[in-house]
């Protein structure tokens, strides 16, 4: 083999080897430099962390990226975090309830970890807070005192480190969607809705039937861990910590379908009361804070008609929890409701 | 770190080489160079190895000094069991534990050591380097060119494996010597097309091939996804394994080393003996070498022969893998040549494409109990491939598996690229880089997925 190469190498000589390394070299080398420079400057998430000559706006269609433009939207002050849990709550009808610009900012698949990097990045882009609504879900309950995250999900374009950030630009994803935001610039692509509401029931033609056995997957996240602490919470103190104390933080836990509970009386279901019997002392000690647990077996809860699937309610929940909001946050203590209308 | 991932394509190995042929017009310099980034390639998965491969690397060449001074065999051995006992222990402890268990029907402790990566093909060139000086066949080098030689990192982790002749006098050539663009031009294109074919093909079999395998072990497939999974790891095996490969050849080649051919498109054999003279040859030369030979091989009758081809290739399945599977897959394939070798006794050629299609139905079923998690899932999917579960489904994303048969079947080898006139326009340079660039892009996706053959 070695004398292959020798052979070849005399037939065609190194200047021509040379001329092809200088090419890839310079073509790789300077092509890949380019582009990272490009999509630096073209910044495809609107995460405003390096200046640029785009203009600002939501141009991304997925969620968990898009919420990097969402939360650092001036014109809104007031948020809706969580996960899918959280996404039917409409910013609008709070904001015409509330007199409250709100946005959306949930994720779906996102666990207390994921949820956390959004309040920071919001709270990091406003100066002032009109509300801040957290739809908290069994996840804030894990003993895991990693919080691990539950699904894919960038905490590089949240996080703090701009080093972090810079790592994760130099993908196909990262050049698509840089190529969606020129398209944007453009006029040739419309922006995405930029208080970030996404309804899931769109497209979607109602067919839950429910043969689920009470007595709960809601369980296994619970564990019988000998720290009896709950980290999520205890991340979610310091997050609240900077939040400014006369802020209305409403934490709302909502309902999904009875089967899912764990079972009255069981080990579980005990750990589950104490779990948010702490989120709603947390919640409650502030001047004003606001718990609506609607995540316990109420008519709502049993009524298959009021869920697309297990875990996610209808929008006719929606409506109700929304107008609950707005009655705390208008400074009452409103009962969680538990029935509502079909 | 994976020889695919950003961090090594765009930081590590530009470094690497600019520090190379910095300091190339030294010997000396130039061989610390290329240790001290083997060590940081080695100490990027678990720095707690580091000692492990630095220690039985000093403790084989000690022992080989030694042996040398004394003019004793025994240092020799000494270092031979030190290699294997290392192997042994970090290995196949749990593995012995588990089947001394299973035999005596008493519980036992497990160690669950972590698997050094690599373990196996640094302890075996260190035993072959040993063997080789009970053979009176291999000098007593200085120590620098001795490590050098089983921790040069290209081929630290999976090979080829490496003999001690075909390296070690490298190291005293000139990288500036004659034909020095050609070798980085030719290095260049090898990676680019070990890293489309591991990150365009192998990895999107790989999201094929898992979760059906998975699925085989608590429930039936289908005839179509029987198929599916089977052919899919087959040629994800052999995208991967080749692509790592290519990419080891074509990096050593930037630093003017030429690494040992593995592969010459195995799955155009004719004949099982035909597929053991493509695929990893390094291994299948080792295996010959210190083992089938040693054993008897095949000039000393037939009982000789079948003893050692069925030892030699059982031992060959459980250095991939501390698994009786591992075992099985071995043996099937030692059953396999022996009969390969009757039929060519009996001087009645098989028609090529019949030889081929024998050969590859063969290895197919080698593979799926080369993958599997134990027997139970082997068989299930191997009675589903032959419709036990009736003749229901189809093959899954045909086109890919199709891509995955042409390129397996089409491109040329490492070697057989070397061995041709190139064309060298830079249109053709162009057309390398964007592919290179592109896989750059592609495999920032995400984490990358490791290397088949990074767990042997």
């Amino acid at each position: 083999m070695a004398g292959s190469l020798e052979h070849n190498e005399k037939i065609i000589g190194d200047a021509a080897w040379r001329r092809f390394v200088m090419t890839f070299v310079s073509v790789f080398g300077g092509g890949l430099a380019l582009l990272y420079i490009l999509i630096i400057v073209i910044d495809p998430y609107d995460s405003g962390r390096f200046p640029t000559f785009m203009p600002s706006g939501v141009s991304d269609e997925n969620q968990q990226t898009a919420n990097a433009s969402v939360g650092r939207n001036p014109r809104f002050n007031a948020a809706v975090f969580g996960n899918s849990h959280g996404m039917l709550l409409s910013p609008a009808r709070l904001a015409n309830l509330t007199n409250l610009p709100f946005v959306q900012m949930t994720s779906p698949g996102s666990g207390p970890r994921e949820q956390i990097l959004l309040m920071r990045w919001f709270m990091h882009h406003h100066q002032h807070i009109g509300a801040f609504v957290l739809a908290a879900d069994q996840t804030w309950c894990t003993r895991d005192p990693a919080i691990p995250m539950l699904y894919q999900f960038p905490p590089w374009l949240y996080g703090d480190s701009n080093l972090d950030y810079l790592a994760h630009l130099l993908n196909t994803r990262a050049v698509t969607t840089a190529y969606r935001r020129v398209l944007f610039a453009l006029g040739f692509i419309k922006p995405t809705d930029p208080d970030g509401y996404r309804d899931y029931e769109v497209g979607r033609t109602w067919n839950f039937r429910p043969e689920t056995a009470a007595g709960g997957t809601l369980a296994p996240i619970l564990s019988d861990a000998a720290d009896r602490s709950f980290p999520a919470l205890e991340a979610l103190d310091k997050v609240l910590a900077d939040v400014p104390a006369d802020t209305p933080v409403i934490v709302v836990m909502p309902p999904q379908f009875y089967t899912l509970l764990p079972a009255p009386g069981s080990s579980k279901a005990a750990e589950f009361s104490t779990c948010k019997a702490e989120l709603a002392s947390r919640v409650r000690a502030r001047t004003r804070g606001g718990f609506l647990d609607y995540l316990t077996d109420t008519p709502i809860a049993r009524n298959p008609e009021n869920f697309m699937d297990a875990e996610h309610y209808r929008a006719n929940v929606a409506r109700a929890i929304e107008k609950d909001i707005a009655a705390v946050l208008a400074g009452g203590s409103p009962q969680p409701v538990r029935a509502v209308a079909q | 770190m994976l020889f695919q991932s950003q961090g090594f394509t765009l930081i590590f190995l530009p470094l690497a080489v600019l520090a190379y042929y910095a300091v190339a017009r030294s010997v000396a310099a130039r061989q610390y160079v290329l240790i001290a980034a083997s060590l940081v390639f080695y100490g990027w998965w678990d720095a707690r190895f580091i000692p492990l491969l630095v220690g039985q690397i000093t403790a084989s060449w000690l022992l080989a000094v030694l042996g040398a001074r004394l003019k004793r065999a025994w240092p020799l051995y000494a270092g031979i069991v030190l290699n294997l006992a290392s192997l042994a222990t970090f290995k196949y402890l749990d593995f012995l534990l588990a089947s001394a268990q299973g035999l005596i029907g008493i519980e036992l402790p497990r160690a669950h050591i972590l698997l050094p990566i690599g373990i196996s093909f640094f302890s075996f060139q260190l035993i072959s380097y040993l063997v080789d000086r009970l053979r009176d066949d291999a000098p007593i080098y200085p120590f620098r060119p001795f490590a050098l030689f089983v921790m040069l990192f290209p081929h630290l982790i999976a090979g080829p494996i490496v003999r001690h002749n075909e390296l070690v006098p490298q190291f005293d050539l000139d990288p500036f010597r004659s034909g020095l663009w050609q070798r980085i031009g030719t290095g260049l294109v090898l990676f680019t097309i070990g890293f489309a074919k591991k990150v365009l093909l192998a990895d999107k079999l790989a999201e094929m091939a898992d979760p059906l395998f998975a699925r085989a072990g608590h429930e039936w497939l289908s005839l179509g996804d029987a198929w599916t999974a089977a052919l899919a790891f087959s040629f994800q095996l052999f995208l991967d394994f080749s692509a790592y490969t290519e990419m080891a050849i074509g990096i050593a080649l930037l630093f003017g080393l030429l690494l040992p051919e593995n592969f010459r498109r195995p799955y155009l054999s004719t004949s099982l003996r035909d597929f053991w003279r493509r695929w990893h040859i390094s291994l299948s030369n080792f295996i010959r070498d210190y083992l089938y030979i040693p054993l008897g091989g095949s000039r000393n009758g037939p009982v000789v022969y079948v003893f050692a081809t069925l030892v030699a290739m059982a031992i060959c399945g459980l250095w991939h893998g501390a698994g009786w599977t591992y075992v099985a897959w071995g043996t099937w394939h030692g059953l396999g040549l022996i009969t390969c070798h009757a039929w060519q006794k009996l001087a009645r050629p098989m028609p090529a494409l019949a030889g081929w299609a024998i050969t590859m139905l063969f290895v197919l079923v080698g593979w799926v109990l080369f993958r599997a998690a134990d027997f139970s899932t082997a068989t299930s999917i191997l009675a589903a491939m032959a419709g036990a579960d009736g003749l229901t489904g189809a093959l899954r994303n045909a086109p890919l598996l199709g891509v995955a048969a042409a390129v397996s079947a089409l491109l040329p080898s490492a070697y057989e690229i070397m061995e041709r006139r190139p064309i060298l326009t830079p249109a053709v340079a162009t057309a390398f880089a964007v592919l290179a660039g592109f896989c750059v892009l592609e495999v920032g996706r995400g984490p990358p997925l490791s290397f088949i053959y990074f767990r042997f």
